[in-house]
């Protein structure tokens, strides 16, 4: 339906948030709604922020690389290697080729994770709990698959500065591991996606509600499969070196529903699955990090990457003795968000919410105390974040 | 009259014991539907409430804290009364052995969803301390509503839609008896005054007598109608697909989020005796087979309202939550379905 059926004004306003169970992190959305459906929403996101940009402030790079890690508990690998990938290209660091194939392995695990707990907070915030459990019963296995190639199930620690950390190779035992299971995981999940697809009470819920038009779509950034369910054909892999030796597809969508946005992420997992057995296949042998570069005063350097919720900015600079200054990044929630709160115009308050899930919010990666004031950016400092909240703001 | 006393204190007794035991099958259903073990079968139905017993006592934020708590107690009470007015002993009492006593009853029941939802104001949505308007928004609504006003909206609506197909579907059996007694109902299937022996002998002679009756479920307009009533069961107790007065992801727990300690006990256990007492209901008009005194009787139908549960926990675990958009036609289907039960029946008595 879009912006244009919002009102100046509408009968009651139903407040939903900060805590809410339909909202697995912090944040108010207030729907305005006439009987059931929503006129206009309004969405706030800052209720708290970790601070990262701070915290990594004056660190020694490869201190201070590893906590981009904490910025996410279900994308880190991505936001480690998009940190490290633009600290490489400020000092023109050359990773060796079998580094980034075990990069893209584990971000095409990532992605597959992440799809999965979305496919699995999509269709609980639907009510159907079994759909539930079984995306995270599939999870488990991308879990397993994680935990062999880095040793760990959440902060995987694979990149660092020219390559991979050693423990991370993929050696004759894992590869023989990861492509068993992979072909057995590619069915699970095709036939877990034809299920939700063909379930017409799935179907009737999802099916053209939270639409959001291709022209809104790039009006508002919508980033990732967000973006891509609505026609708008962006995947920065497509650009990336990393990616040049693989052959998939986009997935691109019209519809621009709730349906699009679940699935094109239940598509793209098929796609990841691709791409990570291509991989396996043509592993290079070779060195997986190249240790001669020296550390020194880097100018801004800039990286973009495509992370299973869409586009991941990072940029840093690095002072004459490796420490980091003026780290900032943006992930991509905060313009999904924003264009799910036109998205969801016209829809049932129920779906509403579900619209909100659609795009993936991830908050924990989101939220940052930067203002822009006269076109000037400004980080807060503790003591500004203290006297704000003094002052109720 | 000494059997009036003792049905009285017995069935609402087994009622409550049968209830026990209702919420434990249904999670452990859909725990197995879903490839978990499920928790044990006296948890959720039992061992729960009994901990909500034991903690600490909360004030409600309600208007009428007193009237908010009692409405759950309010709840059990009606649906005893409508086990009760099905069994033998109990129809002696004029007028209250009848389907539309009981259809009286659960519109009470249905009413209590609405009063128990306007008289609570969780900290969840308008209370909750975070100031909208400092962080520059334009206040649009005319009214703030909090979640259990909405729930309120949403049982409104259900009482016009969505009871349709339950009480089409109870009125089928009274169109082939052309009676609303139950009395007369249970006659209609087979069960008479042999049945009922107080003191409750265990003989293979109920058996037979049980097997020996002849249901309106295993008829055709029976069969259309126990299908309605059992989408209608669902409806009545506001669960998946149907559970859009407690839809999780946007209202929580609908009219019950204020209920804390004994109160939410009080909450769960109203919950069991609705889940029992339609059961009983439906194995009374369309098995032919009351609760009685007589033990054994007791005892199988019991063992019979176990069935439904079962059945809804299979149908509620493979369904997302409705929004009004899909319970319209729902229930405008279900409830064509019902009047085709009707005219069926209708034509089969001519």
């Amino acid at each position: 339906m879009g912006e244009n059926a919002r009102k100046d004004k509408a009968e009651v306003e139903v407040p939903v948030g900060l805590l809410h169970p339909a909202m697995l992190e912090p944040y108010r959305a207030r729907f305005f709604v006439e009987d059931e459906v929503i006129v206009d929403c309004e969405l706030t996101l800052d209720p708290y922020h970790k601070g990262i940009e701070r915290i990594m402030e004056g660190m020694p790079v490869h201190k201070g690389l590893i906590i981009t890690e904490r910025i996410c508990g279900i994308c880190s690998h991505i936001h480690l290697w998009n940190g490290t990938r633009a600290v490489e290209r400020g000092l023109k660091i050359k990773v060796p080729e079998r580094a980034d194939y075990i990069r893209v392995i584990m971000a095409e695990l990532e992605r597959l994770h992440s799809h999965l707990i979305y496919l699995a907070h999509a269709t609980e915030v639907l009510g159907h709990e079994t759909m539930c459990m079984r995306a995270f019963t599939l999870r488990e296995d991308i879990m397993d698959l994680l935990y062999i190639i880095s040793g760990n199930r959440v902060h995987y620690a694979v990149p660092i500065l020219g390559g991979v950390r050693p423990r991370c190779d993929i050696d004759e035992y894992r590869l023989s591991e990861l492509e068993t299971r992979l072909a057995k995981l590619k069915i699970k999940i095709g036939d877990y996606a034809n299920r939700v697809v063909n379930d017409s009470m799935i179907m009737s819920r999802i099916k053209g509600s939270g639409v959001l038009t291709k022209e809104e779509a790039i009006k508002y950034a919508a980033p990732g499969p967000t973006g891509r369910a609505s026609g708008w054909g962006v995947d920065l892999r497509k650009k990336m070196k990393e990616y040049k030796n693989f052959d998939f597809n986009v997935i691109v969508l019209d519809d621009g529903d709730n349906k699009d946005r679940v699935v094109a992420r239940a598509l793209e997992s098929i796609e990841a699955i691709k791409i990570i057995e291509q991989a396996l296949e043509s592993l290079p042998e070779g060195p997986i990090s190249n240790r001669s570069f020296e550390l020194k005063e880097m100018k801004f350097s800039t990286s973009y990457i495509e992370a299973p919720r869409g586009e991941i900015y990072d940029s840093l600079a690095l002072d004459e003795t490796g420490r980091i200054r003026n780290y900032q990044n943006r992930t991509p929630t905060l313009t999904a968000l924003a264009a799910m709160e036109v998205a969801c115009i016209g829809d049932q308050l129920t779906d509403g919410m579900l619209t909100m899930a659609s795009c993936d919010p991830c908050l924990a990666c989101t939220n940052r105390a930067i203002v822009v004031e006269n076109g000037k950016e400004r980080i807060f400092t503790e003591e500004d974040v203290k006297s704000l909240i003094r002052r109720g703001l | 009259m000494i059997e009036l006393i003792l049905a009285t204190i017995i069935i609402p007794l087994a009622a409550l014991i049968t209830g026990f035991l209702i919420p434990g099958v249904e999670r452990k259903v859909q725990a197995r539907i879903q490839q978990r073990i499920g928790p044990p079968l006296l948890t959720p139905g039992f061992w729960a409430i009994l901990k909500f017993f034991y903690k600490e006592k909360i004030k409600p934020n309600s208007p009428m804290p007193r009237l908010f708590h009692s409405l759950p107690i309010i709840g059990i009470f009606v649906m005893f009364f409508a086990v009760l007015f099905t069994t033998p002993e109990w129809w002696s009492l004029n007028a209250l052995g009848t389907v539309v006593a009981v259809v009286g009853l659960l519109k009470v029941i249905e009413f209590l969803f609405m009063a128990i939802g306007s008289f609570s104001r969780s900290i969840l949505s308008v209370s909750m301390p975070y100031a909208d308007q400092i962080k520059g928004a334009v206040m649009k609504g005319d009214y703030r509503r909090f979640f259990e006003q909405q729930s309120v909206l949403r049982a409104f609506k259900m009482i016009t839609v969505g009871s349709f197909p339950l009480y089409l579907a109870m009125f089928v059996p009274v169109v082939l008896v052309k009676s609303i007694n139950f009395s007369d109902i249970v006659q209609f299937q087979g069960f008479d005054a042999s049945f009922i022996y107080p003191g409750g002998l265990i003989d293979l002679m109920y058996l037979e007598k049980i097997l020996s009756l002849k249901p309106i479920l295993f008829t055709f307009p029976g069969m259309l109608a126990g299908f309605v009533f059992f989408v209608g069961y669902i409806m009545l107790l506001n669960e998946y697909p149907f559970s859009i007065e407690k839809a999780k992801s946007d209202v929580i727990e609908g009219p019950s989020l204020e209920y804390a300690a004994w109160a939410r006990g009080g909450y769960y256990l109203m919950r069991e005796s609705i889940l029992f007492a339609l059961s009983s209901v439906f194995i009374t008009m369309f098995i032919g087979l009351p609760p009685t005194l007589n033990l054994p009787l007791l005892l199988v139908h019991c063992l019979l309202c176990l069935i439904m549960p079962i059945l809804f926990s299979i149908v509620s675990a493979f369904s997302p939550i409705f929004t009004f958009k899909q319970i319209y036609p729902v229930s405008m289907g279900f409830t064509a379905l019902g009047f085709l039960a009707m005219i069926v029946s209708l034509l089969a008595v001519m």
